[in-house]
């Protein structure tokens, strides 16, 4: 039997969500929106690497979690299920538009570019310009390497380095064993290792 | 360790979070190996380095376009609902109202209607009989039976094909060859159980070559039914009655082929008994 998550963070915010009739994007849901927007974005933009199907991706996600939010049950973390959501939303999307997954490097190269919205934990005042081209290059070629990976792989990688998740967080929010988020999580090293080798090697061990 | 398995112990020594020094005894292993392994202490390098490179991947907040179409998807949502859903004033304005008569001249206009698309002979006005509001209850009171009988209806009856006569014919004759019975010996082929009778009798005729000396009496005969009696009786020894199956069978090798297993070896117990002396 599911055991039942009692202390999820989450869990007030949740009862709250199911308690109240549906009004919108107001009230508790607006406050849970507010709490998973950006994770929410951030894993569909990694798995989909552009963000124009991050951005649908996304809506997508918050869709299902209004419709189905009701009927949540914690048999699982609530983060956990959002995640679920949104990397099979995700996956799906590409599936779909298996066709248009070049553009991925595109939207790389706009935000290499500063184009559109994002959140930076480096200061780019202080940076050197130089650094910063750099900077951005190398997160371009790790951004391809994980496109390259096949979608479950780049699901578990992305939820384990980009989500910071644990293996049994990582488990529990794709439904998989903890055995087999090792082995993929190996698997997906090794062929990550396979295409930033020559990165690693001109930017660090030079 | 070998090095084939450090990569997945590499991953194995990390539970909680990808930057996180190594623990535990797998990790004591882990180094172990590392500080007599050239390439592995390498490949460790260079997967420290991915691990950060993939930790330190910067983080895309939310566009705000996302807050408006997330608003959009719940309020369709939410207009959808309503729109199946009628609200509790309508639902119960709905449930009070009742069933609309069909107005009088309703009937004629459809009878009219139906004449003239299929050229139906509808007497404007004509009264369905009473019987069908009879039988129209009684289908709608067990509706499956209904349609399955209707649809049994439906079913064409198949054609005999031309040559079954010929066919059934051919296999009775076939058949009244291969075994005999009262009721084809009634219908005049009474050379059967003759043939039948003689075919049994040499039979035992055979199994007891070498004993007949001693023989008082062996009888063979067929009685009223597809059966044969044997009736062997020897010196000292109680009469042993048998019955058997009328066959047609005119050797042993025959018999044997044909005959059930129990009647083989009983003819063969009798046969011993004879022939070893005669002893019970």
């Amino acid at each position: 039997m599911t055991p039942l998550h009692s202390n999820d963070p989450d869990r007030k915010l949740i009862e709250a969500c199911q308690a109240s009739p549906k009004k919108g994007l107001e009230g508790p849901f607006r406050d849970l929106y507010e709490l998973y927007r950006d994770r929410v974005y951030s894993v569909c933009y990694r798995i989909t690497g552009n963000a124009t199907d991050a951005l649908d991706a996304s809506q997508e996600t918050f869709g299902i979690l209004f419709r189905k939010v009701e009927g949540f049950r914690f048999e699982s973390r609530f983060s956990s299920w959002v995640y679920r959501i949104a990397v099979n939303t995700s996956i799906d999307l590409k599936r779909r538009a298996g066709a248009r997954s070049s553009a991925s490097l595109e939207a790389l190269q706009a935000s290499a570019e500063g184009r559109g919205t994002r959140f930076d934990l480096h200061d780019e005042v202080t940076e050197a310009p130089a650094d910063a081209a750099a900077r951005h290059e190398l997160e371009a070629e790790v951004q391809r390497a994980i496109q390259r990976l096949s979608p479950k792989m780049r699901s578990i990688t992305v939820l384990r380095y980009t989500e910071g998740l644990s293996y049994d967080q990582i488990a529990e929010a794709l439904q998989v064993s903890l055995g087999t988020v090792k082995s993929r999580l190996s698997r997906a090293h090794a062929a990550l290792d396979r295409e930033l080798n020559p990165v690693v090697d001109k930017y660090f061990l030079r | 360790m070998l090095c084939s398995d450090f990569h997945s112990a590499w991953v194995q020594a990390q539970p909680a979070s990808p930057l996180k020094e190594s623990a535990g005894s797998s990790a004591v292993e882990i180094a172990e190996h590392l500080a007599g392994c050239e390439s592995c202490a390498a490949l460790a390098r260079r997967l420290r380095i991915e691990a950060g490179l993939l930790c330190t991947l910067e983080v895309f907040p939310a566009p705000r376009e996302l807050d408006e179409r997330v608003a959009r998807e719940i309020a369709a949502q939410l207009a959808e609902a309503e729109h199946a859903e009628p609200s509790p004033g309508v639902a119960r304005f709905l449930e009070h109202l009742g069933r609309v008569s069909a107005p009088v001249g309703l009937d004629d206009r459809v009878a009219s209607l139906l004449a003239r698309e299929h050229q139906l002979p509808v007497e404007p006005g004509l009264q369905a009989p009473a019987v069908l509001d009879r039988l129209v209850e009684e289908q709608l009171g067990d509706l499956p039976k209904a349609i399955a009988s209707g649809m049994l209806s439906k079913l064409e009856r198949p054609v005999t094909p031309a040559d079954l006569e010929e066919r059934v014919h051919a296999d009775l004759v076939g058949s009244a060859d291969r075994v005999a019975s009262p009721s084809r010996a009634s219908r005049g082929r009474s050379w059967i159980p003759l043939a039948t009778a003689v075919s049994a009798l040499a039979l035992f005729g055979w199994l007891f070559v070498g004993g007949a000396d001693r023989l008082s009496g062996a009888r063979v005969e067929q009685d009223q039914s597809r059966f044969a009696s044997a009736e062997v009786s020897g010196e000292g020894a109680a009469t042993r009655r048998y019955r058997f199956e009328v066959v047609e069978h005119a050797t042993w090798d025959e018999f044997r082929s044909a005959a059930p297993p129990s009647l083989v070896s009983a003819a063969l117990r009798v046969s011993g008994d004879r022939i070893g002396g005669g002893k019970r």
